[in-house]
């Protein structure tokens, strides 16, 4: 195996993005962004592909969509207040089934926020790409080698379903350094079949797929519909730790499901009977594998998110239908919860069972 | 085996590049290691930390209310950080610049003079060089070798800075503290 480098989240996810083949990249300047776009500034200009800083958020989604148009390999980066900026056209985007890769590296809160790490666009994400009610196919990584990993299949799976991937992580999976293996140069790739490649047959191509002044024309929601259903019992993507007969289940995301792990270790050494569950695709949310926790033996749930209000919490009660008891443990983005806020609140709950 | 260390110091002392020089020599001997940088308003003249850690298995949270080391660089760092260091853990301080003694009788306390010793390098800019020599060869994180060896890769472009940056960390791994106890291991 070749020497892992020390890379972070945000220099990992821009390289792989490069070796997946992203041959477009327009972006705006945002902490916690910005060294992912530094990267890629002078790694695109070495390996001959586009970059270009843009005058603005919307400058950049609008790039994005144009290059996608074409047959480009699509992304752009930024963080939460500035997908804002960006929804207009991320509507259009979705709608129009143009393959790109959109990474928001959350940030904190609403408004102007701040830049602490936190978890506070989970429904922004997974509800609706903007307005019309689409969705994007939503990943959340654990850590950088994922963050890599999956920034790297997003471009393949963006092509294959003619859609939006969007990488949903947050400033400390972007910020840390650790030891990556990093994935291999795509090599040969071709332009997709339907991109606007200039009018070679003489017969005119429609690259929008919705007309959106027909209002009768709803076969294609009804796909995209079908798309999601399908994505549902295919695309989901999830990880169990310690699950096997675990009775107190944690279920945790990105950063929260971080900070979790040495809680599930400390307590699996005193023999109490715990595990994690991590939702990797955000949208489609695992709900098929919530619900059978049940039946599975497990007695009671913990959703953590560094969120006020939570919001993942929201799918786990629709995912356990009131069938377990469903406890909560949130944190502000200013006082994270450590590993020992979570270990006492799941010792607490394992109990009572 | 598991080792959280925290680094704290003036924005510009170095303390972000001594952390990851840290990490950079703990990949190279193939651990499990994460570097955080704590970012904010922190820039030259306003304090700046990061936290390492170092573990032969894999790493959960890259942040730790609770510490096995923490190395202070100055005064701001030692209050702050100083009762976050684990009862038998070790704070160790660039005396240079901090007049404190800690009161707590439960952790070990090692001074090195950093800066003096950065000086007779060849630059205070060195004294974060100073402290991961002091560190790589007193303490069961990473090999002296290693670090030296990242030093001179990370550090070593330009021939002037190469020497300069060897012979810190040369000077702060030789530097005997003074202490009987150096609470190693």
């Amino acid at each position: 195996m070749a020497k892992k480098e020390l890379l972070s989240g945000n220099v990992a996810m821009a390289e792989a993005a490069i070796r997946a083949g992203c041959n477009f990249f327009a972006s705006y300047p945002i902490t916690p962004q910005t060294t992912l776009l530094e990267y890629m500034s002078t790694r695109m200009y070495e390996v001959d592909r586009e970059f270009i800083q843009a005058e603005s958020e919307i400058g950049a989604i609008n790039m994005v969509m144009g290059a996608s148009a074409a047959g480009g390999r699509a992304m752009t980066a930024t963080a939460g207040m500035a997908v804002s900026l960006m929804m207009e056209t991320l509507s259009n985007l979705v709608a129009g089934k143009f393959p790109s890769v959109v990474i928001n590296i959350q940030r904190t809160g609403a408004g102007a926020g701040g830049i602490k790490s936190s978890q506070t666009d989970y429904h922004y994400a997974t509800k609706s790409m903007g307005h019309g009610g689409l969705h994007a196919y939503v990943l959340s990584p654990g850590d950088v080698q994922e963050a890599a990993d999956l920034v790297y299949d997003a471009f393949a799976f963006a092509e294959k379903y003619s859609c939006l991937v969007y990488i949903l992580t947050d400033a400390m999976v972007a910020q840390v350094m650790e030891p990556v293996e990093l994935p291999p140069m795509l090599e040969g790739l071709q332009v997709r079949e339907g991109a606007a490649q200039g009018n070679t047959t003489g017969v005119a191509k429609r690259i929008n797929t919705i007309n959106r002044m027909d209002l009768r024309n709803l076969q294609g929601y009804r796909e995209f519909e079908a798309m999601y259903e399908t994505w549902k019992e295919k695309e989901v993507r999830y990880e169990e730790y310690c699950m096997e007969d675990a009775e107190v289940v944690l279920v945790a995301c990105g950063m929260s499901a971080r900070i979790a792990r040495g809680a599930i270790d400390n307590l699996r050494s005193e023999g109490i009977k715990v595990g994690l569950f991590r939702p990797i695709t955000l949208y489609p949310f695992p709900t098929a594998q919530i619900r059978n926790f049940a039946e599975r033996g497990v007695k009671a749930v913990l959703t953590a998110e560094v969120a006020i209000p939570m919001q993942m919490v929201d799918d786990v009660d629709a995912a356990l239908m009131g069938k377990l008891p469903s406890h909560r443990l949130d944190c502000c983005w200013t006082n994270v919860f450590t590993t020992e806020d979570i270990e006492a609140k799941l010792r607490e709950i394992a109990k009572e069972v | 085996m598991e080792k959280s260390i925290l680094f704290a110091g003036f924005g510009g002392q170095g303390v972000q590049t001594l952390g990851k020089l840290l990490a950079y020599a703990a990949n190279e001997e193939e651990k499990y290691v994460t570097f955080s940088p704590a970012y904010g308003g922190e820039m030259r003249g306003g304090t700046s930390n990061c936290t390492v850690i170092v573990s032969d298995r894999q790493i959960g949270s890259p942040t730790r209310e609770r510490l096995d080391m923490v190395v202070a660089m100055n005064i701001e760092s030692f209050r702050r950080f100083e009762p976050q260091v684990k009862p038998g853990g070790l704070l160790i301080c660039n005396d240079s610049l901090i007049p404190l003694k800690t009161e707590r009788e439960d952790i070990t306390q090692v001074n090195i003079p950093a800066n003096e010793l950065a000086l007779e390098a060849g630059s205070d800019k060195t004294l974060n060089v100073i402290m991961l020599g002091f560190i790589a060869a007193h303490y069961d994180l990473v090999s002296k070798e290693a670090a030296e060896k990242i030093v001179e890769e990370k550090l070593g472009k330009k021939e002037k800075f190469r020497a300069m940056n060897q012979k810190a960390f040369i000077l702060g791994a030789n530097y005997d503290a003074g202490t009987a106890d150096l609470g190693n291991k």
